[in-house]
């Protein structure tokens, strides 16, 4: 209890500091100072980069984080498999082709039916995996590997639509690779429901979840109803993974490299790894984020490419560790 | 342009190598020339319907074969065959070759049905490679030959694959191979797509180049491309009948006395090779190199000495059949041709997922 407590502690001052300096830097730089002020007291030389476009953008980026660690913990979890992430299952994919699909038949379509869309599109992905899955047997590589080719029939449906209409292309290429940019208060309505509603639940389903760890028969044979716990967990994942691709487009390797590192610090139990997991998802976001919009400015990176720059090499290295697998 | 081995099959050499009749591997001698013949005809028809089918002039397939056999300068269809869709033909069907050769060596050497230049990462690595010497991000790389640089691009990635997929240990899952090429694939891309926002390029044309494009073949291209693909295919020839060896097993390979390092030396270089070669006139196609094998393996057997001529046609044959496609798709546009072959590709990976056994 001791390390959880530390690991948390030290976790939030963490994100406190890239918190405030995802506030102060930018295009325009703002002294710590006048950000503490203008947060206190309000501030009129900066109070709409603060509070109008950097603090938005903050809460949404750890929002997100929170929300695909959550998912990839759960995904881990229930497929007992390390390598698992929401991306690997489709369903970034999915929402990418259900959006995509979205811009280019309807371009009238108000703004507001994109997150909707995507929702959709993740949840249609993960329906079709899992249809697939009870049909040639439940064993983790094969789900990964189904996932991933079910992601490719998704990307090439994309690619086709945005040749076919290269007006959509920049547009749907900014949201394809994950970005923050430009996001306001009125998205946070988009997640923040979402997250209030599954988080109760995933700490709910953590105890079950330890018990599954133990495997399906001890499970069962400890009156734990394992193919419920299973499948509610599936859905809260994919419920999670689709609204914060939603929000901020497809940030990839979050949900893979968060649980992982959690793991890494509090050890397995789920109740204390779904606390750290989240806390480091919007760690990884949040400073993907002051990264992207550092390294060049006034230019902007998507924060989903320097995220996938962070999470592809580790992913790499975990399949080191993982032999037997 | 390459008339088929087909005496390789005899059944002199193959007595040379009894066990590999034994194993299987006899296909009907009786047909294999004639599926030869069949494929060269479809290759021939995909490349005159690719002279000719959909353009917004009306063009006609005798004009295809007049451009062929007797050129006539003063004729507006023929100058604009011969200036666009000629080199235009031949660098889909060369890239098809290159990427569908690839991706037959690496499967055969991997043992690994899933082995294919683009879900290994190795395209794009040639990809990434291309893109820091187009945009003269490094100096000292934008002197350099193109395909070298691709090749050095598609060498890195290759070697990196090879560890980190852990293709040196002895006993390995497939699955673990490409989840490592998908991983390394994302990071590729994310580092194109940076590269060319740092750059400040339209959005379009790095689309367009990440899928794979043919519409702005040159004749240099051709030049270009065409000796590194011969010297690809012979080396791919010359270690064809080992491949057969290693289906077999590693152990029963290096019990039969061939040389384990050796073939995996020969081939690697020859993979790199096709692939860069590939990558640097058509960009890197995806899912041709994944299906053409299989198809292949399907229609006549799994004799690497029949496999390496039959796959380097279909490869061709279907790149042209896929360039008259992507014409089609959304005539008069033209679109890039990697998009039909990842329409193609993309369902065939996903049927073949379903029937990978772990074990």
């Amino acid at each position: 209890m001791f390390i959880l407590k530390t690991n948390v502690i030290s976790l939030v001052v963490l994100w406190l500091c890239m918190a405030a300096l995802s506030l102060a830097v930018g295009a325009v730089s703002v002294p710590l100072e006048d950000v503490v002020l203008t947060i206190i007291s309000g501030n009129p030389k900066y109070d709409f980069v603060i509070m109008e476009y950097r603090m938005p953008r903050l809460i949404i980026a750890s929002l997100v984080g929170c929300a695909l660690a959550l998912s990839g913990t759960l995904v881990q979890a229930v497929v007992r498999n390390p390598l698992a992430s929401p991306d690997i299952f489709g369903v970034t994919a999915g929402a990418g082709l259900a959006v995509v699909c979205l811009l280019a038949f309807y371009d009238q379509s108000p703004h507001y039916w994109i997150p909707l869309a995507a929702l959709m599109g993740g949840f249609s992905a993960a329906i079709v995996l899992l249809l697939i899955i009870r049909r040639i047997g439940f064993q983790p590589s094969r789900v990964a590997l189904v996932g991933l080719a079910l992601s490719a029939v998704c990307g090439s449906g994309i690619d086709y639509l945005l040749s076919t209409r290269p007006e959509e292309i920049s547009g749907a290429m900014l949201w394809l690779t994950g970005s923050i940019w430009g996001r306001s208060w009125n998205h946070l309505s988009l997640i923040l429901p979402w997250l209030v509603i599954l988080v109760p639940i995933a700490i709910w389903l953590s105890y079950r979840l330890d018990l599954l760890s133990l495997g399906e028969e001890v499970a069962t044979s400890l009156g734990e109803k394992v193919n419920r716990t299973q499948v509610s967990s599936m859905i809260v994942a994919v419920a999670l993974a689709s609204a914060s691709v939603s929000v901020c487009g497809a940030i990839s390797f979050v949900g893979l490299v968060a649980p992982h590192l959690a793991r890494l610090l509090v050890g397995g139990r789920h109740f204390p790894v779904i606390f750290v997991a989240m806390l480091l998802g919007a760690l990884l976001v949040v400073t993907a984020d002051i990264v992207a919009r550092t390294l060049a400015p006034p230019l902007e990176f998507p924060a989903g490419i320097l995220v996938a720059m962070i999470g592809a090499p580790y992913f790499i290295l975990l399949l080191n560790r993982y032999k037997s697998w | 342009m390459i008339s088929p081995p087909i005496d390789n099959h005899s059944e002199q050499s193959l007595r040379r190598i009894p066990v590999i009749k034994e194993a299987g591997f006899s296909v009907s001698s009786m047909f294999v020339p004639i599926q030869f013949a069949i494929l060269f005809a479809v290759l021939v028809v995909g490349f005159l319907l690719s002279l000719v089918s959909y353009s917004s002039f009306n063009l006609t397939l005798n004009d295809g074969w007049q451009v062929l056999l007797n050129f006539d300068t003063n004729n507006i269809n023929h100058q604009i065959i011969s200036t666009l869709r000629l080199p235009r033909a031949l660098v889909a069907m060369m890239a098809g070759m290159g990427m569908a050769l690839a991706g037959l060596l690496m499967q055969g050497i991997t043992r690994n049905p899933l082995a294919s230049p683009s879900l290994f990462g190795i395209g794009y690595g040639a990809g990434l490679a291309f893109t820091l010497s187009s945009l003269g991000l490094l100096p000292f790389v934008t002197e350099l030959p193109i395909v070298l640089v691709c090749f050095i691009g598609a060498l890195i990635t290759g070697v990196l694959v090879f560890f980190m997929g852990g293709l040196h240990l002895s006993r390995i899952n497939p699955i673990r191979v490409v989840l490592a090429g998908v991983a390394l694939n994302f990071m590729l891309v994310s580092l194109v797509r940076a590269l060319v926002i740092f750059a400040d390029n339209g959005a379009f044309s790095i689309f367009y180049w990440l899928v794979g494009n043919v519409s702005n073949a040159q004749y240099t291209d051709v030049d270009l491309a065409f000796p590194w693909l011969i010297l690809g295919f012979s080396l791919a020839l010359f270690i064809s009948h080992k491949l057969n060896l290693l289906a077999l097993g590693e152990d029963m390979m290096q019990s039969l006395g061939a040389g384990l390092t050796h073939i995996r030396l020969i081939g690697g270089f020859s993979i790199i090779l096709l692939i860069a070669t590939s990558v640097s006139i058509a960009g890197p196609i995806s899912f041709v190199g994944l299906i053409v094998p299989h198809i292949c393996r399907f229609l006549i057997g799994r004799d690497h000495r029949l496999l390496v001529p039959f796959v380097t046609l279909a490869g061709g044959s279907l790149m042209l059949f896929a360039d008259v496609l992507s014409r089609a798709i959304d005539f008069p546009n033209d679109n890039p041709i990697g998009i039909v072959t990842a329409l193609i590709g993309a369902p065939f990976f996903l049927y073949l997922a379903t029937r990978t056994r772990n074990d």
